[in-house]
């Protein structure tokens, strides 16, 4: 693979993941459906 | 709280409040008729929601299991468009938590953005009428169209309970349809009966005392609403007690002044209005009862659920079924998963080495190879496990076990001061502890509250289950899956204990409150039903696959990136020594001398670091580190024929000694159980507490506990002769 494509796509995934993890949506977890983050959101 | 609402409702007029319009699934549509399933806890109003909008919502044989309203759509028997909410459970609108907030403000219409219901569909369990029928009550007094379900009719009649339906139409002056949900028996009648146009307000009200009917509607007229609607809402007020007036007084003095002249004339007349109505209520559901209601005589055998109870609620039988019944949740885990995980192990290991042997020599082919594949394949393969356990958690569920678990649980919780309403955060911190905290607002006490919020991150969530499994492996590789399940069990035991010992010192300590009762209502039990435990499974399956996809995944390409730059200025240094000088290698030097005496290397802070993160990335992590270190030990490819429990207990420090000791496999054991590692916990903490120092006090105290619990294990086991 020439090397400088090979630096250039691993560099994006990079920051894609990087941009991705930094800015994603913060969601309550693993074992979360949400109905709570609402209950708190109504009840406020 | 519910003050706080009751007050906006008045500053708006009944107009909507901005904020509540974007988390509506179905937004209520113009020209629909809006419909309320209303009712008691666990009486079956989702079972009812789903079975007439064709939705999945989430239903347990268990109180408390809608905590907020779902919005689904319907068509009537004639096609005309109907909106239908259904509301969580609650005895009463004299609300008592937040989520029995949610109900009432839907049926007054102080609901931001949705209108007050045109029809109300009271669901009631046929079996128990007499405390249903309170609700039913106050439901009427809101003089809106309304249709009584008799729910569960089948199993009524089969304890021996013969209702006279017609007799309860009289008496309640609405049409009382019955119905068994379970099975969709009844619900034409039911979308008959709500598709009436002719369908009017109920024909009867509750009685009232004459001087209460009397004050209700005077102040009825103070109030800048609809007739309707101030009836209702004067009805509400006059039966608040002092502290809640106090609070809305702040807001709204004329409307406080009004009700507590009201308050003071009837007091005056020795009526307290809430005692009064209460009673009427009742004398009224009495009479009901004794021309409705044929109950069998107390001679007859005890019914399945009484007989079942004397086991499963014995003080002793009790914990023998709930232990018995754990270890064979977690035997499951350890077996019947095996087959299965081998698949996604062969199909991970296969694409590795079907990538490696057809990309050439590059960061990209290192990139999915060393980082990728191991990274989310590695947490990807157990899947099967998170599916058998909520199985189990899913039957028992259905089943109606749960509250016997509670009520189980509550003669603990007594014991070191936590309320019995802690149960249910805390048992929701199975799953994980962030809808577990959450959960803890429904607590009263603020101190209550606080000690459950600061110890639910020590019941073992999900996410701990990869690294669970993973160490169990390496500590005990060869041995028979009931030791394996025990080990968990353990481990699931020792999170438990150690959130009721945190919870007894908070208790006693700083965090001191006054004791208060649980009163908890035990359902009958159900058969469970696979397609209710199937809907179950799903959700958390892809929860955990779109976990994997994403967060994972990114966790893992970052993990990777650490791991394999800087690259060492000279290109000949082995790839264990070019891995120990990348930012990884530094990461984890760094915080070497704080877990040295855990007897941890630098390789293990770099899966602990990352687990801060998410909790499975631990496993992710070792992945990762050991695949890429492991290319130039037993040359490429080697490893990707090895698990990644092979390649662990074969590494060795620099003297030649095993890193994974049985002492280091149950010290990190004991850490995973103790530490808080979740960013996600934090923030929620922070929220609910609405402060910093809650969550910083909480990971200064766990991340305390992890490292003494794990230091202990690991010293105090040297001194025992152990290695």
């Amino acid at each position: 693979m020439n090397p400088i494509l090979d630096q250039i796509l691993v560099g994006a995934v990079i920051a894609v993941a990087l941009v991705y993890f930094i800015f994603r949506k913060k969601k309550c977890g693993a074992g979360c459906d949400c109905t709570t983050a609402r209950l708190k959101r109504n009840v406020k | 709280m519910n003050v706080a609402h009751q007050v906006e409702r008045f500053r708006h007029n009944g107009h909507s409040h901005s904020h509540a319009q974007a988390h509506h699934s179905t937004g209520p549509g113009k020209g629909h008729r809006h419909v309320a399933i209303a009712g008691n806890p666990n009486c079956g109003k989702s079972t009812l929601f789903n079975l007439l909008t064709g939705l999945r919502q989430k239903v347990g044989n268990y109180p408390g299991v809608t905590v907020e309203r779902k919005v689904g759509r319907f068509y009537g028997l004639h096609g005309e468009p109907m909106v239908l909410f259904d509301l969580p459970g609650s005895y009463s609108l004299q609300v008592r938590s937040p989520d029995e907030a949610v109900s009432r403000d839907v049926l007054l219409g102080r609901e931001a953005g949705t209108p007050q219901p045109d029809l109300v569909i009271a669901v009631v369990d046929a079996s128990n009428l007499e405390r249903n029928l309170y609700l039913v009550a106050q439901l009427l007094d809101l003089n809106l169209p309304m249709v009584v379900v008799l729910n569960m009719f089948d199993m009524a009649e089969r304890s021996g309970i013969r209702l006279d339906v017609a007799a309860l139409e009289e008496e309640l002056g609405v049409p009382v349809i019955p119905v068994v949900a379970t099975e969709g028996r009844g619900i034409i009648e039911l979308k008959t009966a709500i598709s009436k146009a002719t369908l009017t307000p109920p024909l009867k009200r509750p009685p009232m005392p004459e001087a209460i009917d009397a004050e209700v509607r005077t102040l009825a007229q103070t109030l800048p609403l609809s007739p309707n609607q101030a009836f209702s809402e004067a009805l509400l007020l006059l039966t608040l007690h002092d502290r809640a007036l106090e609070d809305l007084a702040a807001h709204r003095a004329t409307v406080v002044a009004g009700v507590t002249a009201a308050q003071n004339r009837l007091k005056a007349e020795g009526m307290d209005p809430l005692c009064v109505l209460v009673e009427a209520r009742y004398e009224w559901i009495n009479r009901i009862c004794q021309r409705a209601v044929v109950k069998p005589s107390r001679g007859g055998s005890p019914s399945l659920t009484d007989r079942l109870d004397r086991v499963l609620i014995h003080r002793v039988w009790g914990w023998v079924f709930f232990i018995g019944a754990m270890t064979l949740m977690f035997l499951s885990i350890f077996t019947l998963a095996q087959i299965p995980m081998d698949w996604i192990d062969s199909g991970v290991h296969a694409l590795a080495s079907w990538l490696g042997g057809h990309l050439p020599e590059s960061h990209v082919r290192s990139l999915l190879v060393d980082g990728i594949i191991p990274g989310v394949g590695g947490v990807l393969i157990f899947l099967p496990q998170i599916m058998i356990l909520y199985f189990f958690l899913g039957l028992l569920e259905d089943s109606g076990y749960m509250a016997r678990a509670a009520f189980l649980m509550d003669r603990v919780m007594s014991i070191v001061g936590l309320h019995g309403k802690s149960f249910i955060p805390l048992l929701s911190s199975f799953a994980c502890a962030i809808p577990g905290v959450m959960a803890a607002r429904t607590v009263e006490n603020r101190n209550d509250r606080i000690a459950t919020i600061l110890v639910a991150p020590l019941m073992s969530c999900s996410a701990r289950i990869p690294v669970y499994t993973l160490m169990i492996s390496v500590l005990l590789p060869r041995t028979a899956p009931l030791t394996k399940a025990a080990m968990m069990l353990a481990l699931y035991g020792l999170g438990v204990v150690a959130a009721f010992s945190l919870a007894f010192v908070l208790k006693r300590t700083f965090l001191k409150s006054d004791a208060s009762m649980l009163l908890l209502e035990l359902p009958p039990y159900r058969k469970p039903s696979l397609r209710n435990v199937g809907v179950c499974m799903k959700e958390r399956a892809g929860l955990f696959v779109t976990r994997a996809g994403t967060v994972i995944l990114a966790l893992s390409v970052l993990l990777w990136a650490l791991v394999s730059f800087p690259k060492p200025a000279d290109p000949s240094v082995s790839r264990g020594e070019a891995m120990a000088q990348s930012f990884a290698g530094q990461m984890g030097r760094g915080i070497e001398p704080i877990i040295k005496p855990l007897g941890y290397d630098w390789k293990i802070g770099v899966g602990l670091i990352s687990s801060f993160a998410a909790r499975e990335v631990f496993v992710g992590t070792m992945g990762i580190v050991y695949n890429v270190e492991g290319d130039e030990k037993a040359g490429d490819d080697a490893t990707k024929g090895g698990t990644l429990r092979d390649t662990m207990s074969a590494e060795t420090r620099p003297d030649g000694t095993p890193v994974f000791t049985p002492l280091v496999c149950l010290g990190l054991m004991v850490f995973y159980v103790l530490a808080m590692q979740c960013i996600g916990t934090l923030a929620v903490v922070r929220r609910e507490t609405n402060s910093w120092r809650w969550p910083l006090i909480q990971i200064a105290l766990l991340s305390t506990l992890a490292w003494v619990g794990a230091f202990a294990v690991y010293q105090g086991g040297r001194l025992l002769g152990f290695h």
